[in-house]
């Protein structure tokens, strides 16, 4: 099913966007649905398309040593994947629908061309992922400082005299 | 302190109960030896706690300010002092200085949505003010509780859940790391912030948890909208007195026991960045 500019518009990822280029964005944009549990990318697969979450939530795998590990959580509103951006267009996580999950599927191979192409809708694009980008990696750093924890609560309050 | 005695001599109480609510971490129930009056606190104040023989440390109240007949805290067994008081037993004896410091406003978020915002342990602090915003819930707008943990199975409180939810409270939990049983949300608890729903220009956060949790926590706030005095934060240092006497908790201009533990994040927020204090 195609996805009308208005839906497109409405996507954080899109807002402010000039309609021109959300125009070029909608002509491959589909609307795609995963029962929950189901796999939505696997890792190592081609990187086909440029997902954003519409409905429902994903959870972000990799495969560890022994088992596979749940990295993060992306949900409704947010954007799915940018490997299809990059070479070797291969996912480099997968990620499964925690629960129902509706998402509006853009080409990947599509928009790079368009990117190509058109200057002005690769900047505004790239500008606007970098963001997410930018946020997921903060996201990732503090997650690393594992802040939570109590052995980490414990040097604290050592170093604070705390007995 | 209620009970009668100077704020630098401890009030004998006796433990009724004590039960793990996680791993590392016990909640003690405590009540006045002799009838010495009913205790009153507000939510966000802490007590001295002295276990006879093997110190005397700062624990905040985490049980309902409603209840004056026992006290409730939580406590982590990270060190000599908290450990012996997590091997208490009903009937010993501990002594009690308190309630000290600063407390949860309120006041500040009536009419207004409220973002309660608890990073691990950083809930026991808040829960006296869920409590309150539950049993005032009509003077308050939106009220929403963010919860952040390391792992599922270290959720502090997390079979008072459902009450809270059916209280009013909207409640969303995100973990660091995921077992199989876990279908909620993963990642920091600072991305919840941009999901909850509320109005930035008219919110008023709570957030208590680590200092570094606290510091991105609040960052997150103010990046959606939520300004610094607007977020009231509390804050950990090695507190001895209790009443801005000695010094241990100095905070460049404040004493952490006499000034905070709640700050408002205006007052605090360029004093967290000094790795010194």
């Amino acid at each position: 099913m195609s996805i009308s500019i208005e839906i497109l518009k409405q996507q954080l990822l899109f807002r402010d966007m000039d309609i021109r280029l959300v125009e070029v964005i909608a002509e491959k944009a589909v609307f795609k649905s995963f029962k929950a549990g189901t796999y939505i990318i696997r890792e190592g697969e081609p990187a086909d398309a440029f997902y954003i979450i519409t409905r429902g939530k994903a959870a972000l795998e990799m495969n560890g040593r022994q088992h596979t590990v749940v990295i993060q959580t992306v949900d409704t509103g947010e954007a799915l994947g940018w490997s299809w951006l990059v070479a070797p267009f291969e996912w480099t996580f997968s990620a499964r629908a925690a629960e129902p999950t509706e998402l509006i599927a853009i080409d990947g191979a599509y928009l790079r061309k368009q990117c190509d192409c058109n200057p002005l809708l690769g900047y505004e694009l790239l500008r606007r992922i970098v963001d997410v980008l930018s946020s997921r990696l903060q996201a990732a750093r503090v997650q690393l400082l594992d802040i939570y924890s109590p052995p980490e609560y414990h040097r604290q309050n050592v170093k604070r005299g705390v007995k | 302190m209620t009970l009668g005695l100077d704020s630098m001599t401890p009030v004998m109480f006796e433990v009724t109960r004590i039960w793990r609510e996680i791993p590392q971490t016990y909640s003690l129930e405590i009540m006045p030896q002799q009838n010495a009056g009913a205790f009153s606190f507000y939510p966000g104040q802490f007590n001295m706690l002295y276990v006879f023989g093997s110190g005397e440390i700062p624990i905040s109240i985490s049980g309902n300010p409603v209840n004056r007949n026992t006290i409730i805290h939580t406590i982590r067994s990270v060190g000599y002092t908290s450990r012996a008081m997590t091997l208490l037993r009903p009937g010993e004896p501990i002594g009690v200085r308190g309630p000290f410091g600063t407390f949860w406003p309120a006041n500040e978020a009536e009419g207004k949505d409220v973002l309660i915002v608890a990073g691990g342990i950083g809930l026991a602090p808040l829960r006296p003010l869920i409590y309150q915003m539950i049993t005032e819930r009509d003077r308050f707008h939106s009220v929403t509780l963010l919860i952040g943990a390391r792992a599922p199975d270290e959720l502090l409180y997390s079979g008072e859940f459902d009450i809270w939810r059916k209280s009013g409270l909207a409640i969303d939990i995100t973990v660091d790391k995921a077992n199989e049983q876990w279908h909620g949300s993963v990642g920091v608890v600072t991305k919840l912030v941009g999901r909850a729903g509320i109005d930035p220009a008219n919110t008023v956060a709570y957030v208590c948890g680590p200092e570094i949790m606290i510091r991105f926590t609040a960052a997150e706030c103010m990046k959606y909208g939520v300004a610094a005095d607007q977020i009231f934060i509390s804050l950990e240092r090695s507190m001895e007195c209790g009443v801005g006497l000695c010094g241990h908790c100095q905070l460049g201009p404040y004493f952490i026991c006499k000034d905070g533990p709640v700050f408002r994040y205006a007052q605090a927020q360029n004093l967290l960045k000094i790795r010194e204090l």
